[in-house]
């Protein structure tokens, strides 16, 4: 059984998350995470990742920092690191370690402390996948194929992507024009304006706003909240 | 900086969930989750009867019809706070926070460590959608407008 949940990250660990596929979660966490850590696979030069603001380099997702963020790595290689102090208190770690047995191991010890875990391409060590995601200015959707056919789903995002500011904007005003209507007239009022082309029309050329003041002057006018 | 939530699939295989509270807010959930395998524990001292009928559709579904205790939270993986009882509801998010539990509770939007997307399903595929600006209805309609374009596929 799979279920979608959206956490809210206080923590993550990205076990070899200074290059290749980690650096791309890394990078992906980093939107999300109120504290994020690198331990390295191997040595590491430096004290810490900076990860411009702007597009993720690395991330196949159009996803954007807003703002620079320093990521700290670990003075210690994952291989001679306490996983257990390490893994502790963290909601979610992730791992692109080569090592099975070190991979087992961060596995056994998210599972003691209720830490939810994802090694990359190793399903039977992971609890929690990542979805390929698309952002918006008012949505975030996420889109995974249960870890089976991540290839599928990359493509299906793509063609996602072109239809979402439409969709956007569709739901958007669907949200407001429901909040605006008495609760037993709201179907009704929905499906009315959405079979009026004048206010389809609307919303495609003018945009929600005006949409909205269409649609409540004419269509909506006895169902108001 | 807007602090966003990660969408992330979460294997509930060999997992419980906790429902403390059993009226119109668990009915939801539970019709989400029914045939899916998944086990449940509904703890509360009285059971809508939806609920109850709901149940038949779960092998394994513990219920407990008296007040929430902290021994609930042993051995679930997720919780849900559903009363109607705001202290009651706050009281679970403490304890299930202390324990490193992923919770969710009623009257408090946002306030869980983790929300439930506008989902969209089939075999293969999970679809979420989550409002960034805590509008739910954003979400539910942007997941009709996928289901149509699937439809139309």
């Amino acid at each position: 059984m799979y279920m979608p949940l959206m956490i809210d990250l206080r923590r993550a660990v990205v076990f070899g998350g200074e290059r290749g596929e980690g650096l791309q979660k890394t990078q992906k966490l980093s939107l999300f995470a109120d504290e994020l850590l690198v331990v390295p696979e191997g040595r590491f030069e430096g004290t810490a990742i900076t990860l411009p603001a702007g597009r993720l380099s690395e991330v196949g997702e159009d996803l954007s920092l807003p703002q620079e963020r320093v990521v700290p790595v670990h003075p210690k290689r994952a291989h001679d690191s306490d996983l257990d102090s390490l893994i502790q208190g963290a909601s979610f770690v992730t791992s692109d370690l080569s090592d099975r047995r070190l991979n087992e191991q961060i596995a056994s010890v998210a599972k003691t402390h209720n830490v939810l875990c994802n090694i990359i391409d190793t399903k039977d060590l992971c609890n929690a996948w990542f979805m390929s995601l698309l952002e918006s200015p008012h949505l975030m959707g996420g889109w995974s194929t249960k870890a089976t056919a991540t290839f599928y789903v990359t493509r299906l995002r793509t063609e996602i992507q072109r239809r979402l500011p439409r969709w956007e904007k569709e739901a958007h005003f669907t949200a407001l024009l429901r909040e605006k209507i008495l609760p037993q007239k709201r179907l009704e009022v929905l499906r009315k304006a959405w079979s009026s082309w004048r206010v389809r029309t609307v919303l495609r050329w003018r945009g929600v706003d005006a949409a909205l003041r269409f649609a409540l002057s004419h269509t909506a006018k006895e169902a108001l909240v | 900086m807007t602090k966003f939530r990660l969408p992330i699939c979460l294997n509930l295989d060999g997992l419980r969930i906790l429902f403390v509270g059993a009226g119109v807010g668990t009915a939801t959930k539970l019709s989400a989750l029914r045939g899916s395998g998944i086990a449940v524990r509904i703890v509360a001292p009285i059971i809508h009867d939806v609920v109850k009928d709901l149940l038949h559709d779960f092998d394994d579904a513990e219920l407990l019809t008296r007040p929430f205790q902290e021994a609930d939270l042993e051995g679930v993986a997720l919780v849900y706070g559903m009363t109607d009882d705001v202290s009651c509801n706050q009281r679970v998010a403490e304890l299930s926070r202390q324990r490193g539990l992923w919770f969710n509770v009623a009257h408090q939007r946002g306030g869980g460590s983790f929300t439930s997307p506008a989902l969209w399903n089939d075999d293969t595929l999970q679809v979420a959608f989550h409002s960034l600006d805590s509008q739910p209805g954003t979400a539910v309609a942007a997941r009709d407008a996928y289901q149509h374009f699937r439809g139309a596929l």
